[in-house]
């Protein structure tokens, strides 16, 4: 289990101090579970009347209570109750719930009659269930079968088990959509065999967060039920009966008997909780032997050495990138971007292409000012004609956004806001730099449309993200990029995802725009193709640089770096 | 000879609720050879990956028959179908996705060796062969998916489904999601692997180009119609159906030479949901008559080993 | 529908599982036996359970929900007093988590360097934690410590009033309304400070849920494309929140039906501590003295009570998504 060691180890060497703290306090408790009341000096159960209620002192640290025990003895026994009911009765939830979850979702996706109806009234049942206020339902379970622990724990465990049924169920509903289960069906596993070898595993995540957050929550419910008298009875030490009989001394002054109990089960649930997100983390599946594993794996291609290529600082330049340097706020993390260099004329079309990870998307934001937080720019320039970008404020950035400088980015449905009509996106836009009435904002909306080539645009108007196609929204997004004319447009992968013949109109009528606008256009893409029939120049990047800058046919007669050459060798026919 | 693949008639309605079937494939038909790669184009709503998927019966045919070697096996069912198993796979379009993220390469590749019968000793010397074959190095034995990149990880995609000698391999675009140069080894690994072995392919893809490279046949689909069946070297030079010449206008070259063909079909796809009994192009073609609109056009031999279902296919040129 | 027949009924016949014989509890241990069997048939005890689930059920619909032996009193009448007091206690609660937590977990959500949001941020963080590990009734004994017997700022666990208050006449059974309408202000004063404590605690503990969802939704929708899209249109900073607001909500809704539902049967403890007299304290002493009647109609109320939050939730989520569809319409 050479793989559990490594997880654990990576994990625990990145956590928080605080974390640690709380799990060794965890450990501390289920030391205390096995060994609490052997270990505590004075006896738990009995009564000495002469000794009642000693606040803390030398001969007692954490005082008596109104029985005359000493608390810190009842206190260091009393996590074996909590702690042995709360596990056990989450325990068996888990283990009944889960695989009823499972098998639940798999008669639902068999989509069979017969299988649906037993799952609907499965669920119909948990509904009946989970309707009972819990608390009072654990109360009457209690107050019926008897309030011996066995009868605890199972009344705690019968309200628990729908949550983990419910959870499986919807986990295993998605997972089963994802294409290794269909593989494993392909394989010619059998359905069940898929259900428990294949899905339940990777529910096993889920599964782990909702257990630590129901043994926190039992513990709470079984202290509960002991506080009004349901639950565990004294003299058995139970941090909720201990509450409860210390409370009516804490109102008129005496804190102790009540106090530390409450301390001790605020830290017993709050271990329980630190441990079950260590435990998550412990248990992501995730990289685990980058480190090895990759250094033995050769880099792809020369990337030292400097960049070639033709770069313009001509007078008319549009946009003008100089040296500039993009790294993680992480100290000691490896640069993103480096030395990206490259110039775009006014009207020139130029493209970025690159594999994925090279960092043109980056390169896209980090122009347009949208990094995200973990990234910052470490030095160089942006320069709009003669403005350096990068020294702007916020609201003097903003102004010139869509105005001058215009961007789709890549993937246009998810960049339109999912429940925002086309129409109130406009009218949004339009407002943000401008004051626009509701009826002017519509018809612009209207003529930009239909600039687009989008047939019925009031229709349109209504219409949400979801509703459209992929190419629908790509001019949309263009359309909402061209509403002033901007001197600038930066389109990330726009045809990423479109179907062939909508990408050729998506390209022919961005070819269009640029000449009648005159706009310059910076598109970022993997397909050489675009770049060889749509752009003036072509600039070539490769693990977070520049490595050449060139005209496009002057390119693709001649690639001068190994990679380029590499690169075309592999889409020509 | 009998084709390896034969597929007839082949209908797939999906029920969206009362009154509103989209008809996902239909009435297609097609044959694969022996050692042979068959190219399925087509865009979004072709119905070219439910196709692909109801020739393996993960998604259950409407109507229609397939035989593999002579076998009907869309008559079979349960035991009997998985059993016939692993004789047909796939590949799929996502490396990350189709991998388990908790198996390591050993367990996914280990599961259908024992799943079909076969013994420990042959396992690994299977798999350590697969994997060889795959241009994959023993170390990623006991790696998990995310230990690997997505061209790796297709190599594995790859291996899980030729580990059991397959007869067919249908490969559900299992490109287009790695990068341009990863694409093209992945194309030739598959070449060469269909040179050593003589299994048959059905590629699916979007991607002419990497289609035509790949491919002996190609079909061509369009709203879940095959609209033109050929030998690669026959459709890419001259077509016979105005939706595979907007297709085929549509590739850009990476050549800045080669002009993109000016023929560019307008509008969009449209719905799939209750289409009516008419030429499926009938809304977007510009050489369309009357006839188009009244039946749906047969599909036709029009020269020898060229099929076309469009009516005036001799007047596609002049579009 | 039928849900709510199973469960009163499943109430029913565990409830009649109590141990104890109801008629002996009334008449006390002295009373002859003849006695006894009589009071015994007249409350149908003798009839097997299903029949008595019937009769029961003609009385409920008919409003009249028997009497509470323990109490002396009609339960139909103690819900209408109790009911409202538990309610008034969840509104507040409720109403504080809205105006406080709410704008709290938008606000920290964004990742600003502005040092008001990450101290802030800093201080939510430690409230999270806390919150899901302190019990209601742990942390309203704290409170009553620290301001009552401490610091002697707030009223301590003496009820809803005062014991020198009078109470307003009823008309909705909600102290703070009743009070305002009979025009009685130190009654409202003084019912209003009875309130801080109770509310505060079930805000606290039971808010925790609802911002820890809305603000890692609000994380989410920060971090999502349509953020990024709409800065590079060049929108308003406070235009990009509120759509991104909009965007949390969604599942946010479903944890408010959940934690309310929580209150209804959590607020019991807290009930019972500060001795609010509402409907969590009325259930817990019928169940600890084998009282039928009330705790039947308690968990009637609190399954009718459940069904109309999960419908209420399902309508919002409805009206709120343009991405849900009503079954059977094609996309």
């Amino acid at each position: 289990m050479l793989v559990m060691w490594l997880r654990i180890s990576s994990t625990l060497r990145q956590l928080p101090l605080w974390q640690l703290v709380f799990l060794a306090f965890f450990v501390l408790i289920i030391v205390l579970t096995a060994v609490g009341p052997y270990v505590a000096p004075y006896s738990t159960i009995n009564a000495s009347p002469t000794d009642r209620l000693i606040p803390p002192s030398a001969a007692h640290w954490l005082g008596t209570d109104d029985n005359g025990i000493d608390i810190l003895s009842r206190l260091l026994a009393a996590p074996r109750t909590d702690v042995v009911v709360a596990v056990i009765a989450t325990a068996i939830s888990v283990l009944l719930g889960s695989p009823l979850g499972v098998m639940i979702a798999l008669l639902e996706s068999r989509k069979g009659a017969g299988s649906t109806i037993v799952a609907e009234i499965a669920m119909r049942l948990l509904e009946v269930i989970q309707a009972f206020p819990v608390f009072v339902f654990a109360m009457v379970l209690v107050a019926v079968f008897g309030g011996t622990k066995v009868n605890i724990i199972a009344a705690i465990a019968f309200v628990n088990t729908p949550v983990f049924v419910r959870l499986v169920r919807s986990d295993v509903l998605s997972l089963v959509q994802r294409p290794f289960a269909e593989a494993a069906r392909g394989v010619g596993n059998s359905e069940w065999r898929i259900g428990f070898r294949h899905i339940l595993p990777n529910a096993i995540p889920t599964i782990f967060v909702q257990l630590s957050v129901t043994i926190g929550f039992a513990i709470l419910l079984t202290a509960g039920l002991s506080f009004v008298g349901a639950g565990v009875k004294p003299p058995t030490p139970e941090l909720g009966s201990m509450i409860a009989s210390g409370a009516k001394f804490l109102i008129i002054g005496q804190w102790w008997p009540a106090l530390f109990p409450g301390i001790a089960l605020g830290l017993v649930v709050f271990s329980f909780g630190v441990f079950g997100e260590v435990m998550t983390k412990i248990m992501e599946p995730r990289a685990i032997r980058s480190s090895t594993w990759r250094a033995s794996k050769t880099p792809d291609g020369a990337i030292d050495g400097p960049a070639i290529g033709k770069f313009t600082t001509a007078a008319n330049a549009i946009l003008t990138v100089r040296d500039l340097d993009v790294t993680p706020l992480r100290p000691g993390a490896p640069p993103v971007l480096s030395a990206i260099s490259f110039s775009l004329g006014a009207g020139e079309r130029m493209a970025i292409v690159g594999e994925s990870g090279a960092g043109k998307s980056i390169l896209v934001k980090a122009v347009l000012g949208l990094l995200p937080a973990q990234l910052q720019v470490t030095s160089g320039q942006v320069r709009y004609g003669e403005i350096d970008l990068l020294t702007l404020d916020k609201s003097t950035l903003r102004s010139l956004r869509c105005k001058h400088i215009a961007a789709t980015l890549a993937n246009a449905k998810s960049q339109l806001h999912p429940l925002t009509t086309v129409g109130r996106t406009f009218a949004s836009a339009l407002a943000a730099h401008q004051k626009v009435t509701a009826g002017e904002a519509r018809q612009r909306s209207i003529e930009l449309l239909r600039m687009v080539g989008m047939n019925d645009p009031e229709r349109r108007l209504e219409a949400y993200p979801h509703e459209l196609s992929g190419g629908m929204a790509q001019r949309v997004c263009l359309a909402l990029a061209l509403m002033y004319r901007p001197r600038l447009l930066i389109a990330d992968e726009p045809t990423a995802g479109l179907d062939v013949t909508v990408q050729r109109q998506v390209l022919d009528l961005m070819e269009k725009l640029a000449r009648e606008t005159g706009t310059a256009q910076l598109i970022v893409t993997a397909d050489l193709g675009i770049a060889a029939q749509y752009c003036d120049k072509i600039a070539v990047m490769q693990a977070g640089r520049v490595i050449e800058v060139n005209d496009t046919r002057a390119f693709f007669d001649a690639p001068a770096q190994p990679y380029s050459k590499r690169l075309l060798d592999s889409v020509r026919l | 000879m009998t084709a390896l693949l034969e597929v007839r008639n082949l209908t797939k309605v999906f029920s969206l609720g009362p009154g509103a079937d989209l008809v996902a494939v239909r009435n297609a038909s097609l044959t694969v050879d022996r050692g042979e790669t068959l190219g399925l184009v087509g865009e979004s709503g072709s119905g070219k990956t439910t196709l692909g998927r109801c020739v393996l019966r993960l998604t259950e045919p409407t109507e229609g028959c397939v035989l593999l070697n002579g076998n009907e096996i869309t008559a079979l069912h349960g035991k009997a179908l998985r059993d016939f198993r692993p004789r047909m796979q796939l590949v799929f379009q996502d490396p990350f996705a189709s991998l388990n993220p908790r198996f390591t390469v050993a367990q996914t590749l280990r599961e259908p060796l024992m799943l079909h019968g076969f013994d420990r000793t042959h396992r690994n010397r299977r798999i350590a062969e697969i994997l060889r074959q795959v241009g994959l190095d023993e170390s990623a034995f006991d790696c998990y998916p995310l230990d690997l990149t997505a061209s790796e990880q297709q190599r594995v995609g790859i291996a899980r489904a030729l580990i059991t000698r397959p007869e067919l391999v249908v490969l559900d675009e299992p490109t287009s999601m790695l990068d341009p140069s990863a694409r093209a080894d992945l194309l030739a690994l598959l070449q060469r692997i269909q040179r050593e072995t003589g299994t048959s392919y059905v590629f699916i893809s979007h991607d002419l180009t990497s289609v035509a490279r790949i491919s002996h046949r190609i079909a061509i689909m369009y709203l879940g119609h095959i609209i033109e069946q050929a030998p690669t070297e026959l459709i890419m030079g001259r077509q016979h159906h105005p939706y595979s010449r907007a297709l085929l206008s549509a590739v850009l070259f990476a050549d800045p030479r080669r002009r993109p063909s000016p023929y560019v079909i307008e509008g969009e796809i449209p719905t799939a949901i209750n289409p009516k009994a008419e030429c499926p192009l009938y809304g977007r073609c510009s050489i369309r008559e009357d006839a188009c609109r009244e039946t749906i056009p047969p599909m036709v031999e029009i020269k020898p080993k060229h099929m076309s279902a469009c009516r005036r296919w001799d007047h596609v040129d002049a579009v | 529908m039928p849900q709510i027949f199973l469960i009163s009924f499943i109430t029913f016949a565990l409830v009649r599982l109590l141990p104890g014989d109801p008629a002996r509890f009334q008449l006390g241990p002295l009373a002859p036996e003849e006695a006894v069997e009589a009071l015994r048939r007249k409350l149908h005890l003798d009839l097997p359970i299903p029949q008595q689930y019937v009769i029961w059920l003609k009385h409920a619909l008919a409003g009249d929900f028997g009497g509470s032996w323990s109490q002396g009193t009609n339960v139909s009448e103690d819900l209408l007093h109790r009911i409202p007091v538990t309610l008034e206690l969840i509104s507040l609660s409720l109403i504080v988590v809205f105006l406080i937590l709410v704008p709290l977990a938008i606000i920290t959500a964004s990742r600003t360097r502005n040092l008001v949001v990450r101290a802030l941020r800093n201080v939510t963080f430690g409230y999270g934690m806390l919150a899901g590990a302190l019990p209601d009734f742990l942390l309203a004994l704290l409170l009553i410590f620290i301001f009552y017997t401490n610091l002697d700022l707030l009223p301590g666990p003496e009820g809803r009033l005062g014991i020198l208050d009078t109470a307003p006449p009823f008309v909705t059974g909600s102290i703070l309304i009743d009070t305002i309408v009979a025009g009685e202000w130190n009654t409202f004063w003084s019912g209003a400070w009875h309130l801080v404590m109770p509310v505060f605690t079930l805000a606290f503990v039971y808010g925790a849920p609802v911002f820890k969802m809305l603000r890692s939704q609000m994380e989410i929708a920060l971090d999502a494309e349509f953020t990024t899209y709409g800065e590079a249109l060049g929108l308003a900073p406070s235009t990009i929140l509120s759509r991104a607001a909009r965007v949390a909500t969604g599942p946010t809704v479903v944890i408010v039906g959940t934690v309310i539902m929580f209150l209804l049967g959590g607020d019991v403890l807290v009930e019972s501590v500060f001795n609010m007299s509402g409907l969590g304290q009325y259930a817990v002493q019928a169940i600890v003295t084998a009282d039928y009647a009330p705790i039947q109609a308690f968990v009637c109320f609190a399954a009718i009570f459940t069904m109309l939050v999960y419908l209420a939730v399902d309508l919002i989520h409805f009206a709120m998504d343009p991405r849900i569809k009503v079954v059977g319409s094609p996309s």
